[in-house]
This record gives structure tokens, sequence and C-alpha cells, in this order.
């Protein structure tokens, strides 16, 4: 609702293209729903740029690029950057929802602990007789301590 | 955490695990979303140390075992393993919990052991001199 206030709103401001959008009398619901018939009927085409329309669903694959460009939208809230029809609205807040899920599980991953398996013990200052000592120390779970890609990483 | 078959702990973050074992050469294994491992030669009556690196992976986190050098050490960093060694919580596995953590991996230990020691996947080295000064 909010874009179909913004499509109005921009026709508004301007003459000629409000007269081709929307009659008097019409709800923003009924002026967006005429303006966007005559996107898709016209190539109508605002000072902006091109309209742009989803592909069908079925080209799946075709919607990576709106996907792309409607997530930078989301995270920098640029609503001039994606103009989509309501069915694209629908796969772009599905994406997103996924996206956050993702990202969620992303950052959750970097925390896992001991749970139950370890108990607190007490500390070894030094090797037994004839033994050798060795300490796995994991200072901190974040921070200093992390590392990103798979490769092994120096301790500074 | 494991010392080749042998189950070392489960090290969370703020913790480090103590073992004392017997000199000679060991494969330590860690295991998160990835393998990592560190092929050491110990001798006796030396402490050494091995920092875990978490990293951020896609389902869990992944891990990168770091041993800490006489490089290392030389290159001013044997302050902050001092002040980790007696900051950090000591942890040992609880027994009643062990054996049924241990069995169902053992399987997936073995098949990483093997491949470090083939040289399919790449360890990292802690050499006999490195051990804390």
């Amino acid at each position: 609702m909010r874009r179909a206030h913004w499509y109005h709103d921009n026709r508004a401001v301007s003459g000629e293209k409000e007269n081709l959008c929307s009659r008097k009398g019409d709800s923003i619901l009924e002026s967006t729903r005429r303006s966007q018939h005559l996107e898709k009927k016209c190539l109508f085409t605002l000072d902006e740029g091109p309209v742009e329309t989803y592909p069908s669903p079925g080209a799946w694959w075709l919607l990576l690029p709106f996907t792309a460009r409607t997530m930078l939208e989301t995270f920098f809230g640029d609503e001039k950057m994606a103009r989509t029809e309501n069915r694209g609205h629908l796969a772009s807040m599905g994406v997103r929802v996924l996206a956050g899920l993702a990202l969620v599980a992303f950052l959750a991953s970097g925390c896992s602990s001991g749970g139950s398996v370890m108990m607190q013990t007490e500390r070894i200052s030094a090797p037994e007789q004839g033994k050798s000592l060795v300490t796995f120390m994991r200072p901190s779970g974040f921070g200093g301590a992390i590392t990103f890609g798979c490769g092994t990483a120096r301790t500074s | 955490m494991w010392d080749s078959e042998d189950f070392v702990g489960i090290l969370g973050a703020g913790t480090c695990i103590q073992r004392q074992v017997v000199p000679g050469e060991h494969y330590f294994l860690a295991r998160a979303e990835n393998w990592s491992c560190v092929k050491a030669n110990l001798e006796a009556n030396k402490q050494y140390v091995i920092k875990a690196n978490p990293a951020m992976g896609v389902m869990k986190a992944r891990v990168a075992l770091d041993p800490v050098t006489e490089a290392d050490y030389k290159s001013g960093q044997l302050k902050d393993v001092q002040k980790w060694l007696a900051k950090l919580r000591p942890m040992t596995p609880s027994p009643q919990a062990v054996e049924s953590y241990v069995q169902p991996r053992l399987a997936q230990v073995r098949e990483a052991k093997s491949s470090f020691q083939s040289g399919q996947g790449r360890s990292e080295t802690l050499a006999a001199q490195d051990c804390l000064p």
C-alpha cells in the first residue's frame, strides 16, 4: 500500500501524467491499479526510468536480480529503486523473510558451546613427570578470535 | 576436540581444556562445520598451547586450530597466552556423558584423521620446540 501511495503521489505532481493515470473521484487504489495497467499495456515510463515488471512465477531464476535490488532497497531504504506488481511483492516478501532467517542462522552459528558434556575442573599448572601438557583454549567466541573463511588463522 | 580417537572435550567460548598426554606424535582434531587438525610432536615435561579460532559458518560454527609456536611467543604473544591460561575456565568431559557422545562420532573421527594423515586435508604443525617458555 505504501508503494501505491508513492505511485499516486508521484503522478499527482505531474499534471500530464495525472490525467493519463487517474480520474477525478478515483480512490488511491483504483488510481494505482489504472496506472499499473497503463504501464503494462503501453510501457509507460516515468521520468525516473523505465518501468520494470517481474517475470512469470515459472521463471524463478529471473527473479534473482530483482530480489537483489529489493533487498538493497530494504536495507538502504530507497523506495524508488524497486517498482513491483503485487505478485512480485509477495515473492519479494517471502525472500526477505528467508533472507532474514538465513542471516540469523549465520550469526548464531558462531555461538556453539559444550552444553552438558563438559564440567568445570581444577586448573593444571605443570605437566606430570614424563608427560606433556597440552592446553586447548578458546579465549573468545566472537571478537578478536573470529576469522572468516575456512582457512586456518594465526593467533594475532 | 579429539586426540586421534580419544575424546578431549567440547571447547566452549571462554574455556580451556588441559590434557596430559604421552610424549610423541599426536593428531589433535577439532570438529565444527569443518575439521581442523594439528599434527604435534611433543616432548616430555613441556607445556603446549593450541588456540581454537571459531568462525561463522552456514548452519554452525567453523573452527581453525592455531598452535601457538615459538615464533609467536617471541613476537610478544606470551603475555596474552599467560593471561588466557589464568583467566579461562578449565573444563573436562563429564564421565557420564562421554560414552554417548563419543560412540556415534568415532567413525567420522577416524575418517577425518586418515584424510589428514594422507595429506588430503591441510594440518597445522606443532613442533617440539613450540613449548611454553
